[in-house]
């Protein structure tokens, strides 16, 4: 069984699920209404939940309608219909991701603020977002190839893990991007009917006086280094790195960053799959 | 005599519990061979190990002359089609739609023939009908259509009887049949209750809790006493193969536990 009929039976079945159509849909509407509100992208590292409900979806219909038993019955190799698996998982989470940038140009466009197209920025950006997709797909697939099953039930469990994984990480992402904020905040007190708002961020009104607080989470080197690697790591918090890219001039430093996001998305990608190829070939299928 | 399947004491634990113990079969090539047993007995169990979907405890078996341990065995299951469990079936896609997707992966294998299962399951009129709202006979038919889409030598089918009302059963044991003398596939089925097959099998087999009691090869009716294979189109004159009737397998195999008796 070539590796070709595997990806040809795959794609058949995904894209004929109005599933793919609809993250892809939604990717788009999103993007572009975010940032024609906002005027900046803050959809990209909301991408891996799009990524976790698809690949459950994906694969859990593949366990439960029996194509996964049907592809070893007809006795395809194990590690290519893991691969197989994998690689139509990453072809869809890239149309996903196109429909995504598609959004964010057209949003861009409609608003009349181009950012230069032509720079290493998006450049930057754009590589690394294709290497985080196949980082989150080796990811999805190890998750999923060796949950899913013809009992019912494994396909809601793999959605919950997945998106509850997803979740976790970005809450840890989270606490670990406010470590690494600024030392100090700008803070300024709004005044409602009753109430009084305190505002954080740059973000404020001309004239209206900001008061310098410090912020309690913020840690000083080393201990900040290991935290930048970190992020660099976590899937999550890659795509917000990644998309910095864009509003600042690249330098140096930036390319040596995006080149260690690289390095470990590809380091995840590899060990995700080989884990997976190696625990998938000695699974019972139930 | 050639054999398309045998099982060597093939074993099967799942912790504690014993699924399969020491279960020696073999299936003559062109048998329509069924086992029996009730639930629980590891007729599911024998067949997923058989399919690859599950590693034996214990023992081999041997797939169109392809062993276990061998490298063979991997080309040696693109000639096998299997049902197993519930019919495996995209729910949201059409028959013609789900024996496309099979289609795919068999390759070139099967690349002209959708629309002759389609005829041969009698499914053709079911047109763009999602098959999440066909019945449950109609999915077992096509997921056999899917099953035999390869023109596989050997057909692995996990209790097709099993929640049809007795005008699905008849369809589906005439179209096992069908595919039995048109393609000349060698069947190795299940069933917890031979009443539901009907004269069907060539061959019956008894599991009883993991263990094969027995086998009978019914008489007068062999793999070489079939008539030649008939064509798809004219496979609706196909009649089962005569066999005898539940009484007689006890009376050849008195020690047996027919399904709803108390062991004396």
């Amino acid at each position: 069984m070539t590796m070709k009929s595997l990806l040809s039976q795959n794609w058949f079945v995904a894209r004929s699920s109005v599933l793919l159509w609809l993250c892809c849909a939604a990717a788009f509407v999103i993007t572009f209404f975010v940032i024609a509100d906002n005027g900046d992208s803050q959809i990209i590292p909301g991408l891996g939940l799009v990524y976790a409900f698809f690949a459950a979806v994906y694969l859990g219909d593949a366990g439960t309608s029996g194509r996964l038993d049907g592809q070893v019955i007809h006795g395809s190799a194990r590690f290519r219909i893991y691969l197989a698996h994998f690689i139509t998982l990453f072809v869809c989470f890239l149309l996903i991701l196109f429909c995504t940038l598609l959004g964010e140009l057209a949003a861009y466009a409609v608003n009349g603020a181009f950012f230069d197209m032509s720079g290493p920025g998006l450049l930057l950006d754009t590589a690394g977002l294709l290497l985080n997709a196949a980082g989150y797909a080796a990811m999805y697939a190890l998750i999923g190839l060796l949950t899913v099953g013809r009992r019912p039930g494994r396909g809601t469990v793999l959605l919950i893990v997945c998106v509850s994984l997803v979740l976790a990480l970005a809450i840890w992402g989270s606490v670990i991007m406010d470590r690494l904020a600024q030392p100090e905040y700008d803070m300024v007190i709004r005044t409602g009917f009753n109430t009084e708002i305190a505002w954080y961020g740059d973000d404020y009104p001309d004239g209206v006086e900001a008061e310098k607080v410090p912020n309690p989470y913020y840690v000083a080197e080393p201990e900040r280094s290991r935290l930048e690697s970190l992020t660099r790591f976590i899937p999550v918090t890659q795509c917000i790195v990644l998309h910095s890219f864009l509003d600042m001039e690249p330098t140096a430093d930036a390319a040596g960053i995006a080149g260690e996001i690289y390095l470990y998305s590809a380091l995840l990608t590899a060990v995700c799959s080989a884990a997976g190829i190696a625990l998938f070939q000695r699974r019972e299928l139930d | 005599m050639e054999y398309a399947l045998t099982t060597a004491n093939l074993s099967k634990s799942y912790g504690k519990r014993r699924a399969l113990v020491g279960c020696s079969l073999n299936v003559p090539v062109g048998s329509l061979y069924c086992l029996c047993g009730l639930r629980g007995a590891g007729k599911t169990t024998l067949l997923r190990i058989l399919c690859g979907l599950q590693k034996p405890t214990v023992g081999s078996y041997t797939i169109l002359g392809a062993h276990s341990a061998s490298p063979s065995l991997q080309q040696a299951r693109r000639y096998v089609g299997a049902v197993l469990g519930t019919p495996s079936l995209i729910g949201r896609l059409s028959a013609a739609g789900n024996l496309e997707a099979h289609a795919r992966l068999y390759g070139r294998q099967a690349a002209s023939r959708p629309a002759d299962i389609l005829r041969l399951t009698g499914l053709a009129a079911a047109g763009a009908k999602p098959v999440r709202n066909f019945t449950l006979g109609m999915r077992r038919r096509l997921a056999i259509g899917c099953a035999v889409l390869a023109a596989p030598r050997l057909l692995l089918l996990d209790d097709p009887a099993a929640g049809l009302d007795p005008a699905e059963v008849s369809d589906v044991c005439s179209l096992i049949s069908r595919i039995h003398r048109a393609f000349g596939t060698t069947v190795l089925m299940t069933a917890s209750c031979p009443d539901a097959i009907g004269n069907l099998p060539t061959h019956l087999g008894w599991l009883n809790k993991g263990i094969l009691e027995g086998t009978v090869e019914q008489s007068g009716v062999s793999a070489t006493a079939f008539p030649a294979p008939c064509s798809l189109a004219a496979s609706s004159d196909c009649q089962p193969p005569l066999a005898p009737k539940k009484q007689q397998l006890r009376k050849i195999l008195p020690q047996f536990t027919m399904p709803g008796e108390m062991r004396s």
